[in-house]
């Protein structure tokens, strides 16, 4: 008797209440927000001011700083992922809010034990936070540090650490010592031991947690890698010169930065009596690295991402009369491993969506020291 | 077409009311914390099973909402042959115990046979003036000691005996060795004066 419209509508009304009440459920939320990636963790705590102090401070302290403790923050493709804690404190019994997690305060005196934890309806490897609450007991002894680890919970980042099954009844028992997993066991994790620290890879399974998506946060990259070497040479006053310029195509995952590097590198050699040109490589490699927070580090920070690149030789040429006095230019015959030190952390994002970097450094070559001045000009892929 | 119309709308008017109603309902209050009375309190520490997800929030949780009335109930747990409901009774009683009994309660701990009791049965009885507490948390200074039960992250014994010994006494030692030094000379002359442990 109903037409097909009012069924459609009740549907639609249907869904929207169902969306509203799913989204409300999200302890955890997730936006960008100008350049950034706000990360925002909504805390009802049944406990005091120096608790939510804590919450606060250990966010700040290891969560919104990098390794460096410089106030710089960690990114995810090239932007700044930003943490913040929301806490209210409400009285015992009080009302929630529905898209909160809760921590009860264990208050207790100095010497007494408490463990802090975060309960889940699972085991947090498989816990969603933007759509489930945990429950958490913390005490008011805690260190900041076990804070920030509780609220790497809250982010959805499981434990790191195992136990020692003494009577191996594959359950932790109580008599049981605590021991980092094998696999964290030397990267100094917050989420594995005492003294441990947040690391770029606790940031990239936070993003995957909140389902961060790759079409908002491009993680591929565009640009190109300009190369010059000016190398006086000391008998006769003559410059000799390697320059290039390189396509360069980045992807950055997890796993770390992988992508080709296309060009060509050429020596020239300036001598007052003799001028050769060879054109050394003509270069078309695979590039890859290890993610080391590469984005995260000022543009002034001496920790470039060390690539390998294999070049193989393309073609030789000679220029210039006088063949003796340049005969040292075709060297490079064979296939070599020639290491270019790419400072990945220049492929910062801007608000222009230009990345400019230029600087000039010495490197380590055998023979005399070296000049090198690189510029890398890199735009993101649209 | 008018009925259909009221119909309709009416329909939509009550599923956007459920919804509603779902949400404030889901907004429910905290759970307040309790008093779980003697009987549930010694219930839960006999059935900690830490195999069992949630074991420790829910021994949180117990924790929690106990009162010292709990500690009669729990004292046969203290020697319970069971290392696992040992650590629960003594996790509640830990935090419970105020009259002297319950402290005598406690102190049955200090000689169990797991280290990080001892330990965590001394830093609570530290807070309590019992002097017998100070020798057993300085010894467990000492690095390479046990780690405390299900503490996360991972947390060293002796870092709640140096938290206990720093807090009560006053004194502040870069390490064991020095710790040791000052509980030699200090052992036969510190008294409890109400708040902290006084060298006379």
């Amino acid at each position: 008797m109903w037409s097909g419209r009012w069924w459609l509508l009740i549907l639609v009304a249907a869904g929207l209440a169902a969306v509203a009440s799913l989204s409300a459920d999200a302890a955890n939320s997730t936006g960008p927000k100008g350049t950034t990636i706000d990360v925002t963790v909504k805390i009802d705590l049944i406990g005091d001011d120096a608790l939510k102090a804590k919450i606060e401070r250990a966010v700040r302290d290891y969560w919104n700083t990098d390794l460096n403790h410089d106030g710089e923050l960690f990114r995810f493709c090239g932007k700044p992922v930003k943490f913040a804690a929301k806490v209210l404190i409400i009285p015992p019994g009080g009302k929630r809010r529905p898209d909160a997690h809760l921590v009860n305060q264990h208050t207790i005196p100095w010497g007494t034990y408490a463990v802090s934890n975060v309960e889940t309806s699972e085991e947090i490897a498989s816990y969603d936070p933007t759509a489930e609450n945990a429950t958490g007991y913390w005490s008011n002894n805690a260190s900041d540090e076990d804070v920030a680890h509780e609220i790497g919970h809250l982010l959805g980042l499981p434990d790191e650490y195992t136990y020692v099954d003494k009577n191996d009844n594959r359950r932790r028992d109580a008599d049981e010592p605590s021991t980092p997993k094998p696999e964290y066991a030397d990267d100094g994790s917050l989420m594995a031991e005492q003294g441990g620290h947040t690391l770029q890879r606790h940031i990239d399974e936070i993003m995957d947690k909140h389902k961060v998506p790759d079409a908002v946060y491009p993680c591929t990259w565009t640009g190109t890698y300009d190369y010059k070497i000016d190398q006086h040479i000391l008998s006769n006053g003559g410059i000799q010169q390697w320059y290039g310029s390189f396509k360069i195509f980045l992807k950055e995952d997890k796993s770390g930065f992988h992508g080709t590097i296309e060009g060509e590198l050429v020596e020239d050699l300036n001598l007052p009596h003799c001028h050769a040109r060879t054109t050394l490589f003509g270069l078309k490699a695979d590039l890859g690295g290890e993610r080391r927070r590469p984005t995260a580090l000022r543009p002034t920070r001496s920790d470039p991402l060390v690539a390998s690149l294999e070049l193989k030789p393309l073609k030789e040429s000679w220029i210039g009369p006088q063949f003796p006095a340049c005969a040292n230019v075709g060297r490079m015959k064979d296939p070599h491993v020639f290491g270019i030190l790419l400072p990945l952390q220049h492929l910062e994002r801007r608000e222009e969506d230009v990345y400019k970097y230029e600087k000039t450094e010495t490197l380590s070559r055998p023979g005399a020291p070296t000049t090198i001045t690189k510029k890398v000009v890199v735009r993101p892929k649209r | 077409m008018g009925k259909r119309v009221v119909v309709g709308a009416v329909a939509a008017v009550v599923v956007v009311a459920a919804a509603v109603a779902f949400l404030l309902l889901r907004s429910a209050g905290s759970p307040a914390p309790a008093h779980m009375s003697a009987g549930e309190v010694k219930a839960a520490v006999a059935a900690f099973d830490p195999g069992r997800l949630g074991a420790v929030g829910e021994l949180n949780r117990v924790a929690w909402q106990a009162g010292p009335d709990a500690v009669p109930a729990l004292a046969p747990f203290i020697g319970d042959p069971d290392p696992n409901r040992r650590f629960a009774a003594l996790y509640v009683v830990a935090r419970v115990a105020r009259a002297r009994t319950d402290l005598d309660v406690l102190a049955r701990a200090l000689t169990d046979p797991v280290p990080a009791y001892r330990v965590i049965a001394a830093g609570s009885l530290a807070g309590k003036g019992e002097v017998r507490s100070l020798g057993i948390l300085v010894d467990a200074l000492d690095p390479g000691g046990p780690t405390l039960p299900y503490s996360d992250p991972p947390r060293p014994a002796a870092d709640l005996a140096r938290e206990a010994l720093e807090a009560y006494t006053g004194q502040k030692f870069p390490d064991a060795t020095a710790w040791k030094g000052w509980w030699g000379s200090a052992k036969d002359q510190v008294r409890w004066d109400g708040k902290r442990y006084v060298v006379r």
